[in-house]
């Protein structure tokens, strides 16, 4: 018999791999929630803009759009298309809906 | 071209510096970062998918499927870890590296691989089987559903009290365990088969610690060998939102009793998985006034009603089903509950 085939091991690896999986599955998890504690505003319209999704964003009592957010800055979002942009200013964002 | 990429997340550091690069200097679009397998399909039209060799639910079966939909995968492992090398090797990974590798370089790697020319194909269809406590037939109507599927669909018990394999007359088959540790060897599993093709997994133990995300790893890693994939889900219970979450279509068993109808409320009342088919069972007595209760429990239109036989309930559910499986009608608009 294969010395490392014995049921014994078999049994013992598996217990191992659950326990192993559940260490990994507790850190992904904590992962997830840092990652979504300490995320900004601005991160969240970059992964917009990659995603070109399509967004209202209501701004000093203004709705505009829904429009793809086509660009980031390091303080203004820009929303629409190159020709006729609308140009915002990340500190005045009230709300942002994100289009399905 | 800029790289369009979803990371898996982990509490390594690469990841969190990937995204950080990628945004900061724009050289890929960094389109998500999943925290289960399912948040993929979410992210819209993807090329690449970056997954470290230590996530829980990763195998190299997923791996492939998605290789299968056309996206490359980009697998990052401790410099020291062989095993999780291999285990991204086994999934056929496109690019593999150890962690430290600069994100200017794994950039440069995505950049250099380009996106697939294969065209995408999601493999099997999942659909999950589930319903209220009370025996109101999840069993009888999974089996229905695979009959109807034929031949390639592979059937999941995940009933904590499992009968599919003493109804089918089938000897007990492996375990859930035994199975993912196939799985998650790269090898294909040998599953118990009726003389009609359907490959069936029960495996007629209490349940698994792991149940749920060892039942998500192995229903999206078969979905290479199988077109159809049903999963009975059992009673349900705190995993039962999971299971859900991974399907293509769910199919709510529902018993035609009031004792049924008023369980099967109770369990919609909670839901938060996509609208679900409605198959309201064993319906006896006066269908209009059962299917108008339904509407006022669950809120729901059921999708397809069968009432109560004698004989082969598995071949009479089969009589009132579509075929396959997949293409059940569509669901009906949800409307509030009455009271």
């Amino acid at each position: 018999m294969d010395e490392l085939r014995h049921p014994d091991l078999v049994v013992l690896a598996r217990s191992m791999r659950t326990a192993f999986v559940r260490a990994v599955e507790i850190e992904q998890a904590a992962a997830a929630v840092a990652s979504r504690r300490t995320r900004e505003l601005r991160e969240l319209l970059l992964e917009l803009e990659d995603r070109a999704t399509r967004v209202r964003v209501t701004a000093g009592g203004t709705s505009i759009g829904p429009a793809p957010v086509s660009a980031v800055g390091v303080d203004h979002l820009v929303l629409g298309a190159d020709r006729a942009p609308t140009i915002v200013p990340l500190w005045s964002i009230d709300l942002v809906e994100v289009m399905a | 071209m800029r790289p369009v990429v979803a990371t898996v997340l982990t509490a390594r550091r690469w990841e969190a510096d990937l995204v950080a690069f990628a945004r900061r200097t724009g050289r890929a679009r960094i389109v998500g970062r999943a925290y289960e397998p399912e948040d993929l399909d979410r992210m819209g039209p993807l090329e690449f998918v970056a997954v470290a060799s230590g996530t829980a639910w990763l195998s190299p079966a997923l791996i492939r499927s998605w290789r299968r939909r056309g996206w490359r995968v980009l697998g990052i492992h401790p410099p020291s870890d062989t095993p999780g090398r291999r285990l991204l090797e086994a999934g056929g990974s496109d690019l593999v590296a150890p962690e430290g590798t600069p994100p200017d370089h794994l950039v440069r790697m995505l950049v250099a691989a380009g996106p697939t020319p294969s065209r995408p194909s999601p493999g099997a269809r999942l659909i999950t089987v589930t319903g209220a406590r009370g025996a109101p037939g999840r069993t009888t109507i999974a089996l229905a559903l695979a009959r109807v599927a034929g031949a390639g669909t592979l059937l999941l018990d995940a009933d904590p009290l499992p009968n599919v394999g003493p109804v089918l007359g089938l000897g007990p088959g492996p375990g859930f365990d035994e199975v993912a540790d196939v799985v998650r060897g790269g090898a294909a599993p040998c599953f118990p088969r009726t003389g009609d093709g359907l490959a069936v997994l029960s495996p007629g133990a209490g349940p698994h610690p792991l149940a749920a995300p060892l039942l998500c790893e192995l229903a999206l890693g078969m979905r290479l060998e199988f077109t159809t994939i049903i999963l009975e889900t059992g009673p349900p219970g705190p995993d039962l939102p999971r299971l859900l979450r991974v399907a293509d279509r769910v199919v709510l068993v529902v018993d035609g009793t009031p004792h049924g109808l008023i369980r099967a409320g109770r369990l919609v009342r909670d839901w938060s998985a996509e609208r679900p088919d409605v198959i309201l069972n064993r319906v006896r007595g006066d269908t209009e006034a059962v299917v108008r209760s339904c509407r006022s429990a669950l809120g729901l239109e059921p999708t397809i009603v069968i009432p109560r036989v004698a004989g082969d309930p598995i071949e009479a559910v089969a009589r009132f089903l579509p075929d396959p499986p997949g293409s059940l009608p569509p669901a009906p608009a949800y409307s509030a509950a009455a009271t």
